[in-house]
């Protein structure tokens, strides 16, 4: 074990595009510091006076554990991640110390990976592409093939995931000022060609070509940070940098002698990556709003949803229809069959000592935004009477 | 590297074409994207538990599928009451528009309010149940239609509920709008609603009462419907005015519109039918009556102020009884539009509509008159008889059933039974 990571030692700091890359996947979390810093977010969330908290299905009670902590000290872990980042990213240009520099990226990344778990509201797809950049870049072998070719299927996915109407139509994005009404259409389609097909040129010998392709999709990056934030497009061009620091892009499809078995490890990976981005389409009919078949994909083009909840609390001689989260979730969130799971959750357990209490039952119907057709998601007539009602979309969401 | 890039241009394309097949306007792009991403109205129906009912009214806003307002011949109170009873908290908004009004049967009374609450109680005033709708701040301003099993109210969080009279438990919930402001109608085996959308905009839509399923939505009507909908049995036609000024003639099985009038102002109140004709009054001051047939203007009458409330129908008379937003009470002759009487209150902020009882073979008309005071006139003559104190004001109409009136009152001031 030691040797094999050792192994992976050596090949980062070996190579000074991969050692200056592992320095950006740093800085990333400085990104994410900022992100979660901003307006007091990540406290908020982690906070035990958060009314509406938000956790994975695999961990249902997060907010017990969360409640643990107080609010200064969720704000010292915070500083401390802060502090843990810069220090990695300083170190990845010292030469020295190699092995305490591996060693604090990979405790950086498994800290932001285990802040991630404990909140739901923490899910983001570029999260999960810089975690699996970081993990890729920590523990697989030939890191330029690997790394390159999940960076550009990223963008591959990404592109597959606008081929809807919604994506087309615009109805996903707030018109950017600098694109005009009449070259919009062109431009969005222009966006697919550019990430499902133009993509593998990042692989072209000329470097002239890999770099026009840089640069296409760093504008892209550019013109959706007014709409979407820093955060997300910050995270995207860190991953995108490593074209930029490889004077040669090694090929995915063309492995060297002697490296078959690594590239097997590799394209596994990349197949099982594939099948999660395939999982929300798989599943079920219904539009890809959220929920337990999203846990593993990267779909960031959020498929812009309506959606119609109804959560109806029923007493002795008294039912109410309660309101949505009034948690202001992104998109992301909007339509998310996990959102309003939690939100039963919290209510079955806050009132299983009241006597008057009778049931829950939580129907969630949803439509794309170019759709006028409601599907139904989830239909539970008694959420409380289930161990676990996060899982219930697993059981097509339909309770009889 | 070509024959990769080669190979990958031909997967996208192989990927288009698989799209484009199963959705042709995919690739359409921006012309049509008001077109489908406006959406005209959200029917989103989920089904609670099953619980059929005959769709035949019980009781709703105005009494009758024609929305005369006229009590039933048992539901006669005399003029000598009393507040028995007084039930709060109830409304709490200022919001200025007409509150839901009560409607009962022997089961007992159902009411929504403004706060989000809707309830059920005896006959006496207490609260049997209670169901709660979140969302909006106007929470529940139309009234309630009933059938034998099943109470249905819209709320101005867009959706439409049926609940079992039994126990207030939801049989089926169905998301029609934006907001729905008006009354539902029970007719023809069906049941109506005006709804609203953002932009703004309203409609009419047909449901089965059993399942929340929509039938037919009726074509935009150009503002929003504060208006409920009423129904002609003998032209199978169902009608209903918007802030667009038009009132509508719809075809009750289709919904498609057989007419159209425009006026000059909103139409806000619920049209009236009585014969052949529909009255409906328009915040351009004036009454209108018109053939139902044609959608021919029979007369028009100018009433000196803004009309917001619909007519009553005296029985066995040829008068509507109106008020307007000057501050005055007025009798109409339904078949000229001259009017027959005046009485000037001068309380301008006035929503409610007559409801008309009988009381010793004497029509007895039931309306506000000044700010909280309940007034009872002699239908045919203007004539005050009685005036009572309440104990707020009021912008939903007085209710009556059996010996009693109810009243829901504005402002935290709550409902009101008077015996």
């Amino acid at each position: 074990m030691i040797k094999y990571l050792q192994k992976q030692i050596d090949e980062i700091f070996k190579d000074r595009g991969l050692r200056i890359f592992g320095g950006i996947l740093a800085l990333t979390h400085v990104f994410t510091f900022t992100h979660w810093f901003r307006n007091d977010f990540f406290v908020a969330s982690q906070s035990a006076l958060n009314a509406e908290p938000l956790c994975f299905p695999f961990f249902p009670n997060c907010d017990l554990f969360r409640a643990l902590i107080s609010d200064d000290a969720w704000r010292g872990i915070l500083l401390f991640y802060l502090a843990l980042a810069v220090l990695t990213f300083a170190l990845f240009f010292k030469k020295t110390t190699l092995t305490l520099t591996y060693g604090l990226f990979a405790s950086l990344t498994l800290f932001k990976l285990t802040l991630v778990l404990s909140n739901y509201g923490f899910t983001d797809g570029h999260n999960l592409m810089v975690l699996i950049a970081s993990t890729l870049y920590l523990f697989v072998p030939l890191k330029k093939i690997a790394l390159t070719g999940f960076i550009a299927t990223f963008y591959f996915v990404s592109g597959l995931n606008k081929i809807n109407f919604a994506w087309l139509a615009g109805a996903t994005l707030i018109q950017p000022k600098i694109i005009g009404v009449a070259a919009m259409p062109w431009a969005l389609r222009y966006v697919i060609i550019l990430e499902t097909v133009l993509v593998f040129a990042l692989f072209h010998r000329n470097k002239w070509v890999r770099w026009s392709i840089v640069l296409q999709l760093a504008i892209m990056h550019l013109v959706s940070w007014p709409m979407v934030g820093f955060y997300a497009p910050l995270l995207s061009l860190s991953l995108l940098s490593l074209f930029l620091l490889l004077p040669k892009v090694p090929c995915p499809l063309h492995p060297q002698d002697g490296q078959r078995l690594s590239f097997i490890a590799f394209a596994s990976l990349w197949l099982l990556f594939l099948l999660f981005q395939a999982l929300p389409h798989i599943s079920s009919n219904v539009s890809p709003v959220g929920g337990i078949y999203r846990l593993g994909s990267i779909e960031v083009a959020q498929t812009s949803s309506r959606c119609k909840s109804l959560l109806l609390s029923h007493q002795a001689n008294e039912s109410a229809h309660l309101q949505k989260p009034r948690k202001k979730l992104g998109a992301f969130f909007r339509c998310d069959p996990i959102v309003f799971l939690n939100q039963a959750h919290q209510l079955c357990r806050q009132n299983q000592e009241t006597p008057e209490f009778k049931k829950l039952s939580l129907a969630l119907l949803t439509r794309p935004l170019t759709s006028l057709t409601y599907q139904k998601v989830l239909d539970l007539k008694s959420v409380c009477q289930r161990d676990n009602p996060l899982w219930a979309e697993a059981n097509n969401g339909v309770q009889p | 590297m070509k024959a990769y890039l080669l190979a990958w241009f031909c997967l996208f394309t192989v990927i288009c074409a698989v799209i484009y097949q199963a959705n042709p306007k995919a690739l359409l792009l921006f012309k049509d994207r008001n077109v489908i991403i406006g959406a005209p109205i959200a029917n989103a129906s989920i089904q609670h538990k099953k619980l059929d009912s005959t769709c035949v009214a019980t009781g709703q806003y105005r009494y009758d599928q024609e929305r005369r307002g006229v009590a039933t011949t048992t539901d006669s109170p005399s003029v000598d009451l009393k507040i028995t009873k007084r039930v709060a908290p109830f409304n709490v908004g200022i919001h200025n528009a007409s509150k839901a009004t009560p409607v009962a049967d022997q089961t007992g009374v159902y009411v929504g309010s403004d706060s989000g609450w809707f309830f059920k109680m005896n006959h006496q005033g207490e609260i049997l149940w209670r169901f709660y709708v979140p969302g909006s701040k106007n929470g529940i301003h139309g009234s309630a239609a009933m059938d034998d099993k099943k109470v249905y109210f819209g709320a101005y969080n867009g959706a439409l509920y049926a609940l079992d009279k039994n126990d207030g438990t939801p049989v089926w919930t169905n998301f029609v709008a934006d907001f729905i402001g008006a009354s539902p109608l029970l007719a023809d085996n069906g049941l109506f609603i005006s709804a609203e959308t953002r932009g703004p905009n309203g409609l009419v839509a047909r449901m089965d009462c059993n399942t929340g399923a929509i039938h037919w939505v009726s074509e935009w009507l150009g503002g929003h419907s504060h208006s409920s909908p009423a129904f002609d049995p003998l032209t199978g036609s169902i009608l209903v005015g918007a802030n667009s000024g038009r009132l509508f003639s719809l075809d009750v099985d289709s919904g498609k519109t057989r007419w159209n009038l425009q006026s000059k102002g909103p139409i806000k109140g619920t049209p009236m039918v009585d014969g052949s004709t529909v009255y409906v009054t328009s915040w351009d001051k004036h009454l209108y009556a018109v053939a139902i047939q044609t959608g021919e203007v029979l007369w028009q009458t100018f009433m000196g102020g803004k009309l917001q409330t619909s007519l009553t129908k005296v029985p066995g008379q040829n008068l509507g009884l109106t008020n307007t937003r000057v501050g005055e009470l007025v009798g109409v002759d339904l078949k000229t539009g001259n009017i027959q009487w005046r009485l000037r209150h001068g309380d301008r902020d006035h929503l409610s509509s007559f409801l008309v009882t009988m009381y010793k073979g004497k029509a007895i008309a039931w309306n506000r008159c000044k700010k909280s005071r309940l007034c009872a006139l002699d239908a045919k003559t203007g004539k005050l008889i009685r005036d009572i104190q309440l104990p707020g004001t009021f912008t939903s109409s007085p209710m009556a059933y059996k010996d009693k009136i109810y009243i829901s009152l504005d402002q935290n001031a709550g409902l009101v039974i008077l015996n």
